[in-house]
Protein backbone atom coordinates (compact mmCIF):
# COMPACT_ATOMS: atom_id res chain seq x y z
CA UNK A 1 0.00 0.00 0.00
CA UNK A 2 1.10 3.26 -1.48
CA UNK A 3 0.20 6.35 0.86
CA UNK A 4 1.66 9.82 0.14
CA UNK A 5 -0.39 13.40 0.77
CA UNK A 6 0.15 14.49 -2.07
CA UNK A 7 -2.19 14.43 -5.09
CA UNK A 8 -0.02 12.39 -7.25
CA UNK A 9 2.12 9.48 -6.59
CA UNK A 10 5.46 10.10 -8.71
CA UNK A 11 6.07 7.24 -11.99
CA UNK A 12 2.47 5.83 -11.13
CA UNK A 13 -0.68 6.74 -12.95
CA UNK A 14 -3.82 6.95 -11.11
CA UNK A 15 -6.36 4.41 -13.24
CA UNK A 16 -9.48 4.24 -10.48
CA UNK A 17 -10.57 6.48 -7.68
CA UNK A 18 -12.43 4.06 -5.19
CA UNK A 19 -13.57 6.97 -2.96
CA UNK A 20 -12.32 8.49 0.56
CA UNK A 21 -11.34 6.36 3.36
CA UNK A 22 -10.98 7.05 6.32
CA UNK A 23 -9.95 5.77 10.52
CA UNK A 24 -10.29 7.66 14.02
CA UNK A 25 -9.74 6.72 17.69
CA UNK A 26 -9.63 8.40 20.73
CA UNK A 27 -6.78 6.86 22.71
CA UNK A 28 -5.99 8.29 26.63
CA UNK A 29 -3.07 7.53 28.85
CA UNK A 30 -3.25 6.10 32.04
CA UNK A 31 -3.23 8.23 34.83
CA UNK A 32 0.13 7.88 35.65
CA UNK A 33 1.42 9.74 32.52
CA UNK A 34 -0.66 12.31 33.12
CA UNK A 35 0.49 13.01 36.71
CA UNK A 36 4.03 12.27 35.02
CA UNK A 37 3.39 14.99 33.02
CA UNK A 38 2.12 17.69 35.08
CA UNK A 39 5.75 17.23 37.02
CA UNK A 40 7.45 17.38 33.95
CA UNK A 41 5.37 20.64 33.22
CA UNK A 42 7.56 22.33 36.24
CA UNK A 43 10.93 21.80 34.57
CA UNK A 44 10.26 22.08 30.97
CA UNK A 45 10.78 19.75 28.30
CA UNK A 46 9.38 17.46 25.67
CA UNK A 47 6.42 15.22 27.52
CA UNK A 48 7.32 12.02 25.87
CA UNK A 49 4.48 10.67 27.15
CA UNK A 50 1.91 12.76 25.21
CA UNK A 51 4.10 12.42 22.37
CA UNK A 52 3.75 8.86 22.21
CA UNK A 53 -0.07 8.86 22.66
CA UNK A 54 -0.37 10.89 19.76
CA UNK A 55 2.13 8.62 18.37
CA UNK A 56 -0.48 5.36 18.62
CA UNK A 57 -3.13 7.58 18.03
CA UNK A 58 -1.83 8.52 14.48
CA UNK A 59 -0.85 4.91 13.67
CA UNK A 60 -3.83 3.07 14.96
CA UNK A 61 -6.27 5.80 12.79
CA UNK A 62 -3.84 5.58 9.55
CA UNK A 63 -4.03 1.48 10.14
CA UNK A 64 -8.06 1.69 10.04
CA UNK A 65 -7.91 3.99 6.77
CA UNK A 66 -5.45 1.53 5.21
CA UNK A 67 -7.90 -1.23 6.21
CA UNK A 68 -10.65 0.44 4.15
CA UNK A 69 -8.90 1.71 1.54
CA UNK A 70 -7.80 -2.83 1.41
CA UNK A 71 -11.63 -3.55 1.36
CA UNK A 72 -12.24 -1.54 -1.54
CA UNK A 73 -9.30 -2.98 -3.83
CA UNK A 74 -7.28 -0.18 -3.72
CA UNK A 75 -3.55 0.22 -3.93
CA UNK A 76 -2.59 3.29 -2.85
CA UNK A 77 -3.95 6.13 -0.78
CA UNK A 78 -3.59 9.96 -1.73
CA UNK A 79 -3.81 13.12 -0.64
CA UNK A 80 -3.85 12.06 3.21
CA UNK A 81 -4.97 14.47 5.83
CA UNK A 82 -4.90 13.73 9.40
CA UNK A 83 -7.15 15.95 12.24
CA UNK A 84 -7.31 16.10 15.96
CA UNK A 85 -10.09 17.19 18.10
CA UNK A 86 -10.02 17.89 22.14
CA UNK A 87 -12.54 15.33 23.42
CA UNK A 88 -11.37 15.29 27.10
CA UNK A 89 -8.35 16.47 29.14
CA UNK A 90 -5.64 13.87 27.93
CA UNK A 91 -7.13 12.19 25.82
CA UNK A 92 -6.81 12.70 21.85
CA UNK A 93 -9.13 12.03 19.11
CA UNK A 94 -7.00 11.41 15.21
CA UNK A 95 -8.88 11.20 11.95
CA UNK A 96 -6.87 10.15 9.41
CA UNK A 97 -8.48 10.09 5.87
CA UNK A 98 -7.80 10.10 2.28
CA UNK A 99 -8.28 8.83 -1.13
CA UNK A 100 -8.53 5.54 -2.42
CA UNK A 101 -7.35 4.84 -5.57
CA UNK A 102 -5.52 2.16 -8.10
CA UNK A 103 -2.40 3.16 -9.52
CA UNK A 104 -0.37 1.56 -12.18
CA UNK A 105 3.02 1.59 -13.19
CA UNK A 106 4.11 4.24 -15.48
CA UNK A 107 3.68 7.86 -15.52
CA UNK B 1 5.96 36.16 64.72
CA UNK B 2 2.32 34.95 64.28
CA UNK B 3 2.41 31.22 62.97
CA UNK B 4 0.24 32.02 59.95
CA UNK B 5 2.06 34.84 58.70
CA UNK B 6 5.65 32.02 58.99
CA UNK B 7 3.17 29.70 56.91
CA UNK B 8 2.45 31.85 54.43
CA UNK B 9 6.84 33.33 54.18
CA UNK B 10 7.49 29.80 54.13
CA UNK B 11 5.05 29.00 51.00
CA UNK B 12 6.31 32.24 49.64
CA UNK B 13 9.94 30.95 49.78
CA UNK B 14 8.99 27.69 48.05
CA UNK B 15 7.29 29.18 45.29
CA UNK B 16 10.44 31.60 44.67
CA UNK B 17 12.42 28.12 45.02
CA UNK B 18 9.95 26.44 42.59
CA UNK B 19 10.25 29.13 40.38
CA UNK B 20 14.12 29.48 40.33
CA UNK B 21 14.52 25.57 39.91
CA UNK B 22 11.99 26.14 36.88
CA UNK B 23 14.44 28.83 35.28
CA UNK B 24 17.63 27.42 35.84
CA UNK B 25 16.02 23.26 34.28
CA UNK B 26 14.21 25.16 31.76
CA UNK B 27 17.27 27.07 30.75
CA UNK B 28 19.30 24.05 30.39
CA UNK B 29 16.96 21.85 28.51
CA UNK B 30 16.44 24.53 26.35
CA UNK B 31 20.12 24.84 25.92
CA UNK B 32 20.79 21.50 25.31
CA UNK B 33 17.27 20.99 23.06
CA UNK B 34 19.00 23.65 20.92
CA UNK B 35 22.60 22.18 19.96
CA UNK B 36 20.90 18.62 19.64
CA UNK B 37 18.94 20.42 16.56
CA UNK B 38 21.76 22.04 15.40
CA UNK B 39 23.49 19.06 15.18
CA UNK B 40 20.60 16.90 13.78
CA UNK B 41 20.37 19.58 11.12
CA UNK B 42 23.56 19.40 9.99
CA UNK B 43 23.75 15.79 10.18
CA UNK B 44 20.10 15.69 7.71
CA UNK B 45 21.34 18.44 5.68
CA UNK B 46 20.94 16.73 2.41
CA UNK B 47 17.18 16.32 2.91
CA UNK B 48 15.18 18.95 0.71
CA UNK B 49 12.69 19.94 3.14
CA UNK B 50 9.12 21.70 1.13
CA UNK B 51 5.68 22.25 1.53
CA UNK B 52 4.94 22.46 -2.14
CA UNK B 53 1.78 20.43 -2.70
CA UNK B 54 3.64 17.91 -5.59
CA UNK B 55 7.03 16.91 -6.58
CA UNK B 56 8.94 20.34 -6.97
CA UNK B 57 11.50 18.57 -9.20
CA UNK B 58 12.26 15.15 -11.11
CA UNK B 59 11.65 12.24 -8.91
CA UNK B 60 13.76 8.70 -8.80
CA UNK B 61 10.87 6.64 -9.43
CA UNK B 62 13.16 2.96 -8.00
CA UNK B 63 11.66 3.82 -4.38
CA UNK B 64 8.15 4.55 -3.96
CA UNK B 65 7.02 7.94 -1.94
CA UNK B 66 6.00 7.23 1.54
CA UNK B 67 4.11 9.25 4.31
CA UNK B 68 6.11 10.41 6.94
CA UNK B 69 4.72 11.97 10.13
CA UNK B 70 6.07 12.90 13.13
CA UNK B 71 4.52 14.55 16.36
CA UNK B 72 6.07 16.15 19.37
CA UNK B 73 4.64 17.53 22.68
CA UNK B 74 6.71 20.48 24.87
CA UNK B 75 6.17 21.35 28.17
CA UNK B 76 5.90 24.91 29.20
CA UNK B 77 8.10 24.96 32.50
CA UNK B 78 6.93 26.91 35.28
CA UNK B 79 8.76 29.84 35.37
CA UNK B 80 8.38 30.44 31.62
CA UNK B 81 4.51 30.15 32.19
CA UNK B 82 4.66 32.35 35.04
CA UNK B 83 6.36 35.02 32.89
CA UNK B 84 3.99 34.40 30.27
CA UNK B 85 1.65 35.42 32.83
CA UNK B 86 2.88 38.60 33.55
CA UNK B 87 3.54 39.65 29.96
CA UNK B 88 -0.37 38.56 29.72
CA UNK B 89 -0.88 41.61 31.85
CA UNK B 90 0.84 44.20 30.05
CA UNK B 91 0.66 42.95 26.70
CA UNK B 92 3.41 42.24 23.68
CA UNK B 93 5.15 39.31 22.47
CA UNK B 94 5.71 36.00 24.82
CA UNK B 95 8.96 35.21 23.92
CA UNK B 96 9.04 32.55 26.73
CA UNK B 97 6.83 30.72 24.76
CA UNK B 98 7.52 31.84 21.15
CA UNK B 99 10.92 30.33 21.73
CA UNK B 100 9.24 27.12 22.65
CA UNK B 101 6.77 27.05 19.98
CA UNK B 102 10.49 27.34 17.39
CA UNK B 103 12.12 24.13 19.20
CA UNK B 104 8.57 22.15 18.67
CA UNK B 105 8.84 23.09 15.29
CA UNK B 106 12.20 22.33 14.42
CA UNK B 107 12.23 19.09 16.30
CA UNK B 108 9.30 17.73 14.33
CA UNK B 109 10.57 18.79 10.94
CA UNK B 110 13.75 17.13 12.27
CA UNK B 111 11.65 13.93 12.44
CA UNK B 112 10.70 14.20 9.67
CA UNK B 113 14.00 14.62 7.82
CA UNK B 114 14.87 11.50 9.93
CA UNK B 115 12.07 9.82 8.88
CA UNK B 116 13.18 10.11 5.31
CA UNK B 117 16.80 9.09 5.76
CA UNK B 118 15.45 5.93 7.06
CA UNK B 119 13.18 5.38 4.49
CA UNK B 120 16.31 5.57 2.11
CA UNK B 121 14.98 9.12 0.81
CA UNK B 122 16.59 12.40 0.59
CA UNK B 123 13.76 14.87 0.27
CA UNK B 124 10.08 15.81 1.54
CA UNK B 125 7.91 17.46 -0.03
CA UNK B 126 4.20 18.65 0.51
CA UNK B 127 5.46 19.62 4.76
CA UNK B 128 2.14 20.32 7.01
CA UNK B 129 2.53 21.82 10.13
CA UNK B 130 -0.14 21.39 12.68
CA UNK B 131 -1.11 22.27 16.52
CA UNK B 132 -3.17 19.74 18.30
CA UNK B 133 -4.95 20.30 21.52
CA UNK B 134 -5.00 17.17 23.50
CA UNK B 135 -5.42 18.97 27.01
CA UNK B 136 -8.96 19.91 26.09
CA UNK B 137 -9.80 22.61 28.22
CA UNK B 138 -12.42 24.08 25.79
CA UNK B 139 -14.22 20.34 25.21
CA UNK B 140 -14.40 20.29 29.44
CA UNK B 141 -14.96 23.99 30.06
CA UNK B 142 -12.24 23.39 32.91
CA UNK B 143 -10.13 25.89 33.46
CA UNK B 144 -6.64 25.78 30.72
CA UNK B 145 -4.27 24.30 32.78
CA UNK B 146 -0.34 24.16 32.20
CA UNK B 147 0.64 25.59 28.82
CA UNK B 148 1.62 22.63 26.48
CA UNK B 149 2.29 23.09 22.75
CA UNK B 150 1.67 19.99 20.39
CA UNK B 151 2.89 20.01 16.87
CA UNK B 152 2.02 17.74 14.18
CA UNK B 153 4.07 17.27 11.19
CA UNK B 154 3.43 15.10 7.77
CA UNK B 155 4.98 15.07 4.70
CA UNK B 156 5.60 12.93 1.49
CA UNK B 157 9.03 11.44 1.40
CA UNK B 158 10.72 10.24 -2.09
CA UNK B 159 14.19 10.45 -3.68
CA UNK B 160 15.39 13.10 -5.90
CA UNK B 161 16.30 12.28 -9.92
CA UNK B 162 19.35 13.99 -10.85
Amino acid sequence: MIVVNTETIPGMRIVETRGVVQGNTVRAKHVGRDIAAGLKNVVGGELKGYTELLTEARRQSFERMIAQAQQLGANAVVNVRFATTAVTSGAAEMYAYGTAVVAQQGA
Amino acid sequence: MHPELVMQLIALGAGAVLLAIAAFTGMIIARRHNALLDAGEAETAGVVMTDIRSFPGPVDHSRPAAFVVAEVVMSVDYFRSWISKFINIIGGEVGVITRIGVRARREALLRLRREAIALGHDAVCNIRLDTCNIRGAEATGKKAGAIIITIFASGTAYTRAP
